[in-house]
């Protein structure tokens, strides 16, 4: 490998005139980033020494510079504030309040404020270019590491631009390997502990859910009943049948929005929550005569159910609705699954308190059947719980057929509330509201500079069907303000292929999903 | 979000029709002027911000009068490139006190198709369906064309730190830009309008770059004919088809900058392994800490332009 690297620098940066970072030196070759370093190194000086000034670097230093000892002295309040210019940082801008990261963290700093003004270490990483390396490593005290972080064959003006070198390392690499597996050869720290998930992946809540199995009410005999229905949903192999119609049914759920469903069908809602009926918005998505099929009862019914309250409240800006105490509204926030999953397991908890059940386990994985509100937790599909649940679900199938027998008319009554709810909820399906929209304001600031700031900002809509969400959405960023054209054109040709393409989703529509799903994440 | 739609088998609607090819290419003058004036430092590093264009870290420049100028100016190019009558757009820097251009950036259009005004939104032809692969590679979408923007960018980056620094200093001139636009041999030239709206371009003096207009001129003006040029990129993206290069004219070499030769560079290089050892006593002052100070080293001190 090392003669390799010389002809793969000599090529890349002097005849392509790329630039390289030790990144992308490291996963090209295969090696080691501390070698990779290395590697620039000597290029670095054995092209310098054959002609001056072919290869350009720059450096990144770390470790504890002069001017930084920051006396807290007691009474002063505001010293957090000061920190962060003193050390030279740039507070940036976050969205949670907190002190600036370079600081120790404030209760700390009210420990220290009544004894001595004591000093506050900061770790400070420098990317300095190759002229100021030598007046850049003067500020610093101590330095724990010095090593190059790129070259490139002539003087960068930018070193924005470096950003872009590692954009490979993302699409090229990390793409196509598995960087768990891959990440000890580079060096990447990486967590003993962490684990790749076996199962699908989760659903993008943002994304619009189509919808839910039909309901089980009753498990009679139509276990393949289910089989069928879902057989156009593909999933891991299962090795039993049984065990595969609720894992299906369940990840399925999941995959509403990657899959074609042939009863792609909107939700259904459970009567479970009668109390939620009455507060909850209407969903649009027509509602599946649940007659049809039975599968499994248990986790179709609550995907269904935790998925249309999931529907409504993880479409995008929809404003506190439902038991939404927890959501934040904004179109920025995009919940986590862990979070959507703990808020549906609080409301599942709320749900199943509300019905009078004959059995209730607290928020677990086993599922009563008679009630059908009950729900799983959301599960993230991980293995363990996907494996926990089969285990479950092979209980409740067995439970199946005892209940099958004893409580038929318990469900039927169930079946028929849910019926009823079902009616009486198809009819309205507009979605209105105010949103929470986060507008672009442009305003001169205070040296005459334009600056453009995004504020949040509250506007009121109606809907039909998710696609005009998508559709109105894109053009809507644009700033209120035309002083800045410029900007205007950034985002003009953002918005006008935000307009293309929701113009060509709504015009291609489900089909679409298909050749998506065929490429999997673009 | 403009990957909402775009999926390998759809072609861009950016490139579709003439109409849409035209709105690119000025979007991209745009976002090329600006990353120009920071790469030259024409103006402060201090007014520039940094954002996105085409997934790739660009300056804008943020004072109101610069950018109004070049949307002007832009809005202006994108009026004569409907007209069909660009050959290529350039930005040219020139120095104030003679008004001698220094560089050049040259975005040539020849290639670039011209189309009736009445077929300005006709879609250009596609291609024949049913060749299988082939297809796949001829069609363009949003991201093949980002890319190549991107490609161009940062070759563009390259070359302006390849390129010998404009005049900084004592008795260097005020350096300021323009954007010219070339006219196709017998096109409409856009001067000599009499009404105040379609005054928007100026005849400009022979260009001192190209050998025809030095034959046989003994005049002091004509600039020597030795300057250096640097090629950028070829891009070619569906229809959009352009060239981009840089000359420098000679009168650039003459004048005063702070740029260190490739040899005082070289002999001021350092490769990072110091000869000073930390000295506890006498290794570090202790001065009050200045809030006001700005940061050491990075862009915002970077404002020496060699």
């Amino acid at each position: 490998m090392a003669p390799d690297f010389r002809t793969y620098l000599a090529s890349s940066i002097v005849s392509d005139g790329d630039t390289v970072t030790y990144r992308t030196l490291s996963r090209a070759l295969k090696v080691h980033v501390n070698a990779a370093k290395c590697m620039l190194y000597e290029f670095h000086q054995k092209e310098n020494t054959k002609s001056p000034g072919s290869v350009y670097a720059t450096y990144l230093l770390s470790g504890r510079k002069k001017h930084n000892l920051l006396t807290v002295v007691p009474n002063k309040p505001q010293v957090n504030v000061d920190s962060s210019f003193i050390n030279g940082d740039v507070p940036m801008p976050s969205s949670p309040p907190m002190g600036p990261p370079s600081s120790f963290l404030p209760a700390s700093q009210e420990t220290e404020k009544l004894e001595e003004p004591t000093e506050m270490k900061v770790k400070t990483i420098t990317l300095c270019r190759e002229e100021l390396l030598e007046s850049v490593k003067e500020q610093y005290e101590h330095i724990t590491a010095i090593h190059i972080y790129s070259l490139s064959p002539s003087r960068l003006g930018d070193l924005q631009g470096l950003t872009d070198c590692n954009r490979t390392v993302f699409t090229d690499y990390h793409a196509k390997q598995d960087p768990l597996i891959h990440n000890k050869d580079y060096g990447i720290i990486q967590n003993p502990h962490a684990r790749r998930r076996k199962g699908k992946r989760p659903v993008n809540f943002d994304a619009a859910q189509p919808k839910f199995e039909p309901v089980k009410d009753e498990k009679s005999a139509s276990k393949p009943a289910p089989a069928s229905a879902f057989g156009s949903k593909t999933t891991t192999a299962k090795p039993d049948l049984k065990r595969e119609d609720s894992a299906t049914s369940r990840p399925s759920s999941r995959d509403s929005t990657s899959t074609t469903q042939s009863l792609s069908k909107p939700n259904l809602k459970r009567d479970g929550s009668s109390l939620f009926k009455a507060f909850a918005k209407q969903s649009s998505k027509p509602k599946l005569e649940r007659k049809n099929t039975d599968t499994s009862a248990d986790s179709n019914i609550k995907m269904g159910g935790m998925d249309d309250n999931a529907d409504e409240g993880e479409s995008e800006d929809e404003a506190v609705f439902l038991d939404t105490n927890t959501r934040q509204s904004g179109t920025g926030s995009r919940k986590r699954p862990s979070d959507t999953q703990r808020e549906r397991e609080e409301r599942q908890a709320k749900l199943r308190k509300m019905m009078d059940d004959d059995d209730e386990e607290p928020a677990v994985p086993k599922v009563s059947e008679a009630t059908d509100m009950d729900a799983e937790p959301p599960a993230a599909k991980n293995g363990e719980d996907a494996d926990a649940k089969e285990g479950d679900v092979e209980e409740d199938e067995d439970n199946d057929v005892a209940w099958s027998d004893s409580d038929t008319e318990g469900k039927k009554t169930k079946k028929e509330h849910k019926k009823a709810k079902e009616e009486e909820e198809a009819a309205p399906k507009r979605r209105r509201g105010r949103r929470k929209v986060m507008k672009k304001k442009t305003m001169k600031d205070e040296d005459g500079f334009l600056v453009t700031r995004e504020e949040e900002g509250w506007e009121s809509f109606s809907e039909d069907e998710p696609e005009p969400v998508r559709k109105a959405f894109a053009p809507v960023p644009k700033p209120a303000a035309q002083k800045t054209q410029s900007q205007t054109q950034n985002q003009k040709s953002s918005a006008a292929k935000g307009a293309a393409a929701a113009a060509a989703a709504a015009a291609a529509g489900g089909k679409k999903k298909d050749i998506m799903s065929f490429f999997g994440k673009r | 979000m403009s990957n909402l739609a775009s999926s390998v088998t759809t072609s861009t609607n950016l490139l579709k029709t003439h109409r849409a090819l035209v709105d690119t290419l000025c979007s991209f003058l745009t976002v090329l002027s600006h990353h120009l004036l920071y790469l030259r430092r024409i103006y402060p590093p201090v007014s520039f911000v940094t954002t996105r264009a085409y997934n790739y870290p660009v300056r804008q420049n943020r004072h109101p009068d610069v950018c109004a100028w070049i949307n002007d100016a832009v809005a202006a190019v994108h009026n004569q490139l409907t007209r069909n009558t660009v050959q290529t757009v350039s930005l040219c820097i020139f120095e104030c006190t003679n008004h001698e251009v220094l560089e050049r950036w040259t975005v040539d259009l020849k290639g670039f198709q011209a189309v009736q005004q009445r077929d300005r939104d006709v879609p250009f032809a596609e291609l024949e369906e049913g060749e299988g692969e082939e297809d796949l590679q001829m069609i363009v979408n949003v991201t093949d064309l980002e890319a190549n923007f991107r490609a161009l960018l940062s070759r563009l980056a390259t070359v302006a730190g390849k390129v010998r620094p404009l005049p900084e200093g004592e008795g260097a001139p005020e350096c300021s830009f323009t954007l010219t636009v070339e006219v196709k041999e017998g096109g409409d030239k856009p001067v000599g309008r009499l009404q105040k709206e379609e005054r928007a371009w100026v005849a400009a003096e022979p260009d001192p770059f190209s050998p025809s207009s030095e034959v046989g001129s003994q005049t002091a003006q004509s600039a020597t004919k030795s300057g250096k040029t640097h090629p950028v990129r070829r891009l070619e993206v569906g229809e959009l088809r352009l060239e981009m290069f840089v000359e420098e004219s000679d009168i650039k070499f003459t004048l005063p900058t702070t740029h260190k030769t490739t040899m005082e560079r070289a002999a001021e290089l350092s490769y990072g392994a110091g000869t000073e050892k930390f000295d506890p006593v006498h290794g570090y002052d202790l001065e009050k800490p200045d809030i006001n100070r700005k940061p050491n080293g990075g862009t915002s001190t970077d404002y020496q332009r060699g």
